[in-house]
């Protein structure tokens, strides 16, 4: 009796939030599943018809799909190279004793509090504009010729800023898994003869392993669904060399009015997020059951 | 080839001298032992040797060649680590196999190297394990086979064995012992351990404040320790020390007075008055329970008891004040509050004028070589 009592108030007491966690995914995904299954478009409001899989077989068809989920590869897999490759560089450098090493630390972390609209802004306006942008102007007074960025570099654009958002997460992540390594463990390293490159790639890198995980992890969620910084920047443009998943979802509620194609659209993207994230914890998820 | 030179070493962390002036030739094939109180510098002196701190001023030979300014891995000394420092993501075998590969050695030498050391500390079955699959004892043999591949000119331990159970403890202390009479390698050794030190060393070195206050045999110090510190620190439990009066001297010796007991002491007390304040030192082992000896006596009431079964310590309150801490037999009679007189004989007396300095001894004893 004793054990079912317990268990009574612990279900008692963790409900409230377990039902507030079901109540906030399952309701929302519910409604897309229901929308993705109608003919729902804004423009018509009375039509409003069960069309069963007809939605999904249209976005799947979509030649935009195929390119949009494309871009999402791209972005994802060029900013998570970025951040976790240059985030080990920056990390090493802000290990090393310096003067200002506090400051410094602190500076490059800060990006990451920036919000990506405000960041997105700022590029396109202060940094990358073709006229007035600080970039044209630094390549004007080295004589080049200015790039066009948002017109002709435009998913590489967004690329760049997104990871200069998250670069300083990796930094941050990196930089802590890196003081945790043991001193004893370097001199012992030392005696041993491991010169630089070799110390970094067999003791720093396997050191390491963890929390790029952590980072490939964390980061992959969020550039999944990278929307802000296309918003305000390219809109998806030209054409729709910059769009991704989630923009397209985005043009296909709100600048098409079709609910149904885009509920369709986010479901797909659910799944897909899915496979890739299982993908990924296989394939690197096995550093975190080591040791 | 293993001889390790150390010439007016000094080392100062900004202000602060961690080792002064340390002077030590390490003959090839030796055992050195560093000990000391924690802070005393034993890590330090080692870590200079291995190249991980820079001298401050001084200069450091092996097998004759100035490595003052030689990086560690140049110095071709392997060190074992008190944390072990392992490689945690590398099996045993290539933990052990890393310096070698990174000296750019042949792949079949390294792996018959390995395979040798692996044999020697029976790792064999653990060659495949990371370290963390292993206990305590086998991560150390693994430090050890790490330095052992290398085929250094002189191994470093520091504090190996101080992460361990008593009882592994004693078994990798017997271990090493084994391994540095098999290879022959000079080694040097720091602990805080008085038996590590007095049944592994062939010269303890004994430091205190970075300086290197007595170097010699482990007989040597325990029999002729040249000064106060040097005398409490070396014997466990530590030597009784009794604040006596000078008295007559001698040819053989001179008398010091404790109390009203008076105690002739074989060492050389010239340069001293007769009424002069010393101190008296006597270990427990050396003073005597069993009745009539003939020999003076001191005597006091019981305070505590402890039996460990084959001895007894007793500690006894002097009508001065002094505590004494007596080693009796195991079986002794014994109450607290009982009064009792413990004999004590001239012969491993040791006195220490009021600087600590030991009143040099007359004879040597027989066992105590340099
Ligand atoms: N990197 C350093 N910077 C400043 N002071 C240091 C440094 N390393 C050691 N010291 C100081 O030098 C002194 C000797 O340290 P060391 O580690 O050699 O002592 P030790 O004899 O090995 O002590 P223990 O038995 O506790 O290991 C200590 O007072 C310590 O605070
Ligand atoms: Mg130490």
């Amino acid at each position: 009796m004793a054990i079912s009592r317990e268990r009574l108030v612990g279900v008692g007491a963790t409900s409230p939030s377990v039902v507030m966690l079901l109540l906030w995914m399952v309701v929302p995904l519910g409604m897309t599943i229901w929308f993705s299954l109608h003919r729902y478009l804004l423009l018509q409001p009375g039509s409003y018809t069960l069309v069963g899989l007809e939605n999904y077989a249209y976005f799947l068809q979509d030649p935009a799909f195929l390119n949009a989920l494309w871009n999402t590869l791209v972005l994802v897999g060029s900013v998570l190279i970025i951040t976790v490759v240059f985030g080990v560089a920056i990390a090493l450098l802000l290990n090393q004793p310096f003067w200002g090493q506090g400051i410094a630390r602190i500076l490059a972390i800060s990006p990451f509090f920036i919000m990506p609209t405000a960041s997105g802004l700022i590029w396109k306006n202060l940094l990358m504009d073709p006229n007035s942008g600080f970039i044209s102007w630094a390549m004007k007074s080295l004589s080049l010729e200015p790039i066009v960025w948002f017109s002709n570099w435009p998913l590489l654009s967004i690329i760049l800023i997104v990871a200069w958002r998250w670069l300083p997460f990796a930094t941050l992540i990196l930089l802590t898994a890196l003081q945790s390594l043991d001193e004893e463990q370097r001199e012992a390293a030392q005696m041993d003869g491991a010169r630089p490159i070799p110390y970094f790639l067999y003791i720093i890198l396997p050191h390491l392993a963890r929390a790029i995980t952590v980072v490939v992890l964390i980061e992959m969620i969020f550039l999944l669904v990278v929307f802000a910084e296309i918003f305000v920047t390219t809109s998806g443009g030209p054409g729709s060399e910059s769009t991704n998943l989630a923009f397209m979802i985005y043009k296909q509620a709100l600048l098409q009015f079709d609910v149904g194609g885009a509920s369709a659209g986010g479901v797909i993207a659910v799944v897909l997020a899915n496979i890739i994230a299982i993908f990924l914890v296989r394939l690197i998820g096995k550093n975190l059951d080591e040791e | 080839m293993g001889s390790i030179t150390l010439n007016g070493v000094s080392k100062a962390f900004g202000e602060t001298n961690v080792i002064r002036d340390v002077n030590l030739t390490i003959e090839e094939r030796d055992f050195v032992v560093f000990v000391g109180p924690s802070g005393s510098g034993k890590s330090t002196l080692l870590r200079l040797v291995a190249g991980l701190e820079d001298v401050t001023s001084g200069r450091i030979e092996i097998d004759g060649r100035d490595v003052t300014a030689t990086p560690p891995a140049r110095r071709n000394l392997a060190m074992v680590f008190q944390s072990y420092a392992l490689y945690p993501h590398m099996s045993v075998r290539n933990n052990m196999a890393f310096g070698l590969k990174m000296a750019k050695e042949d792949k079949a030498v390294i792996e018959q190297k390995v395979n040798e050391a692996a044999r020697i500390l029976e790792l064999t079955d653990y060659l495949d394990r990371r370290p963390a699959a292993l206990s305590g004892g086998q991560r150390q043999r693994v430090a050890i086979g790490r330095a052992i591949v290398r085929d250094p000119t002189a191994f470093l331990f520091d504090e190996p064995l101080s992460n361990l159970d008593a009882a592994l403890r004693v078994q990798m202390r017997l271990e090493i012992a084994r391994l540095h009479q098999a290879l022959g390698a000079t080694t040097v050794y720091v602990t805080h351990d008085q038996i590590e030190a007095m049944t592994l060393a062939n010269r303890i070195v004994v430091l205190r404040d970075g300086v290197a206050e007595q170097v010699g045999s482990p007989l040597a110090l325990y029999h002729h320790p040249v000064n106060r510190f040097v005398a409490g620190f070396i014997g466990s439990p530590t030597m009784n020390f009794l604040p006596a009066t000078l008295g007559a001297a001698d040819d053989n010796g001179v008398s010091a007075w404790v109390g009203d007991t008076e105690v002739p002491v074989a060492v050389d007390a010239s340069g001293h008055e007769e009424g002069e304040a010393v101190t008296l030192g006597i270990r427990p082992e050396h003073l005597l329970t069993s009745g009539d000896s003939g020999l003076p006596t001191l005597s006091g009431e019981v305070q505590v008891f402890e039996r460990l079964g084959g001895i007894t310590y007793i500690y006894l309150r002097l009508s001065d004040g002094e505590v004494l801490t007596v080693e009796a037999p195991g079986d002794i009679a014994v109450k607290v509050g009982d009064r009792r007189s413990v004999g004590i004989d001239g012969i491993n007396c040791h006195l220490f004028a009021p600087d600590g300095q030991t009143l040099p001894a007359l004879r040597r004893h027989p066992l105590a070589t340099e």
